[in-house]
């Protein structure tokens, strides 16, 4: 597992991808670098009165979990073994003494866990270069679920990868706007379906927001219910369960498939 | 002892096209030349016996067991594929390093065989630099490196000479010589006879999916007395010699090119004890004498004819 492991950070590390995401996580630091010294959003003592505060954490939350890490699982959880299949290398993985459920889980946790630690650190730089809205409370809020994002999405788009290899980024982006964007916000059952739901709720659970008592006591009781009505541990239960179900549908699918990889007979 | 690979009735369909025909066959352990035209199966053969695909019908046994998804079988089997494919930011060592490990080696085992299987196909002198900056013969020894490096007793070698130079080619057959010599079991594919002739003289003949024939090459051409044997003569009287010879039994067509007399014969062995005799009674000086049949060439040329 350590090989393949090692591997797989070589591939994500030395990949033109990581430019790709480069880029991708740029922008958010850019974004606060802009409004930090815009004189833009100043963060008041009173919790009463700091809606900036929550503006501007519901801007981290609406950059990283809800966006950046969708497209960074996509560009790189698509392509975790359909890469392979593509290179034609999946044969030297296949072909040795390591059963295919290996192979895919030390792909993914590595992957995942590159994802996890880049996308993290840019959303912390973002956090206090911003001027640290609420605390570390929901620094904390923010980066337990910005990397669960990015192991669940990834986990989510390897199997959309083994389904349809040759359009998985297109398919994976149409999922991302279709249920992770619009499916997730309809406050009806269908949005509980959803990956973003339960991220949803868990950020708003972990990081508490110091609310005015009327505005908390309002949204508690007309808004979290639809929008982040799961609990800390439903939501912790329901985003692992989603990972691992997708990753062992994905391991099912590599041990029962066959690989053809032949450029003739 | 156990057969190295059993097929019965092996099919496998890649939707309505046919890979692998019904094939049936028992290799005992050994070198082995698979050999047949690009298209023939012999790719689907092979990644039938690396369990990279299952038979659509049959079943196959690799070193007696199922080689379908069985990694412990793998740690036994060095497979070599066709294709051009690598990690191509790994340097040569780090890849039959990396691909020991996943055969189960330890870390330092792994370093120290990578670094013997890569000296040993020759590579040793490039393997630190990136395999991006290779040529297509240092590509090919260190794809054969990384099936030797975990020791299998099986070697699964598809189109291995592909892309090498003259003397690679040349030192590649050899070493497939001495694994064999060593004990190893390697089946090796090619479309072109003469480099499986000079690895080994057990063939399989494989056209259209179907194994054609199996055996050395002089039980091949036995098995095929029925098509006559080409027999070349080089001689300075070619006409006389024809004009005794076409009227033997067993004679099917004489013909003559310049001083080339081309015999075509079922009795083969009859010929070649009376041919001193006949060109000594009509004073013909033979300069050459050679049978185009025990070229693989020729026999693989009747068997895809027949099976056309």
């Amino acid at each position: 597992m350590s090989a393949l492991f090692a591997l797989s950070l070589r591939q994500i590390l030395g990949g033109r991808k990581l430019w790709i995401l480069a880029a991708f996580l740029a922008l958010p630091l850019l974004l606060s670098v802009a409004i930090r010294f815009a004189g833009g959003v100043e963060f008041a003592e009173d919790p009463n009165v700091d809606i900036e505060g929550l503006a501007m954490s519901a801007f981290l939350y609406l950059m990283y979990p809800q966006s950046l890490c969708i497209l960074a699982a996509l560009l790189f959880g698509a392509s975790l073994l359909a890469g392979e299949i593509e290179d034609k290398t999946l044969t030297y993985l296949f072909t040795r003494a390591v059963p295919r459920w290996k192979v895919l889980g030390g792909k993914y946790i590595a992957t995942a866990g590159v994802l996890a630690v880049l996308t993290v650190a840019s959303m912390s730089m973002a956090f206090f270069i911003s001027g640290r809205p609420f605390g570390l409370r929901v620094w904390w809020a923010l980066s337990v679920v910005t990397a669960l994002a990015c192991f669940t999405y990834t986990a989510v788009f390897a199997l959309l990868g083994l389904l349809v290899p040759r359009r998985a980024i297109p398919a994976g982006l149409i999922f991302a706007v279709v249920v992770e964007g619009l499916l997730s916000t309809v406050p009806a059952l269908v949005n509980e379906l959803t990956v973003g739901y339960y991220l949803r709720s868990l950020a708003w659970r972990l990081a508490d927001p110091p609310l005015p008592t009327s505005i908390r006591a309002d949204f508690e009781r007309n808004v979290a219910p639809l929008f982040v009505g799961a609990s800390t541990s439903t939501a912790l239960f329901a985003l692992g369960g989603i990972a691992v179900g997708t990753l062992a549908v994905s391991a099912l699918l590599i041990h029962r498939r066959e690989w053809p990889l032949t450029e003739g007979v | 002892m156990e057969p190295l690979l059993s097929c019965r009735s092996v099919t496998k369909l890649y939707g309505v096209v046919i890979g692998v025909n019904d094939l049936t066959l028992e290799l005992e352990p050994g070198v082995h030349g698979l050999l047949g035209p690009n298209g023939a199966g012999k790719s689907t053969l092979l990644k039938l016996i690396t369990g990279q695909l299952r038979p659509t019908e049959g079943a196959i046994r690799v070193l007696g067991q199922d080689p379908w998804n069985n990694p412990s079988l793998l740690r036994r089997v060095g497979y070599c594929p066709e294709h051009d494919a690598f990690w191509k930011f790994l340097s040569g060592y780090q890849f039959v390093a990396t691909l020991a490990r996943l055969s189960g080696l330890g870390r330092a085992e792994a370093a120290r065989e990578s670094e013997r299987a890569l000296a040993r196909v020759g590579a040793a002198d490039y393997m630190h630099r990136p395999i991006s900056s290779y040529s297509k013969g240092m590509r090919q020894r260190t794809k054969l490196a990384q099936a030797l490096v975990h020791d299998p007793d099986l070697l699964i070698l598809d189109e291995p000479l592909s892309g090498t130079d003259p003397v690679g080619r040349h030192e590649l057959m050899d070493l497939v010589g001495e694994l064999g010599a060593e004990g190893k079991s390697v089946l090796v594919s090619s479309h072109v006879m003469h480099e499986v002739q000079a690895m080994t003289e057990r063939f399989l003949l494989i056209f259209g999916g179907r194994v054609l024939a199996a055996g050395d090459v002089h039980e091949i051409r036995a098995l095929l007395y029925d098509i006559p044997h080409r027999i070349r003569v080089v001689c300075d009287r070619p006409r006389e010699l024809a004009g005794h010879l076409a009227a033997r039994p067993g004679v099917d067509g004489v013909s003559i090119e310049g001083e080339e007399l081309r015999i075509e014969t079922r009795e083969p062995r009859d010929l070649f004890a009376l041919l001193p005799e006949i060109a000594q009674r009509v004073g013909a000086r033979v300069r050459e004498l050679a049978s185009e049949d025990e070229s693989l060439d020729a026999v693989f040329e009747y068997l895809v004819g027949d099976g056309r």
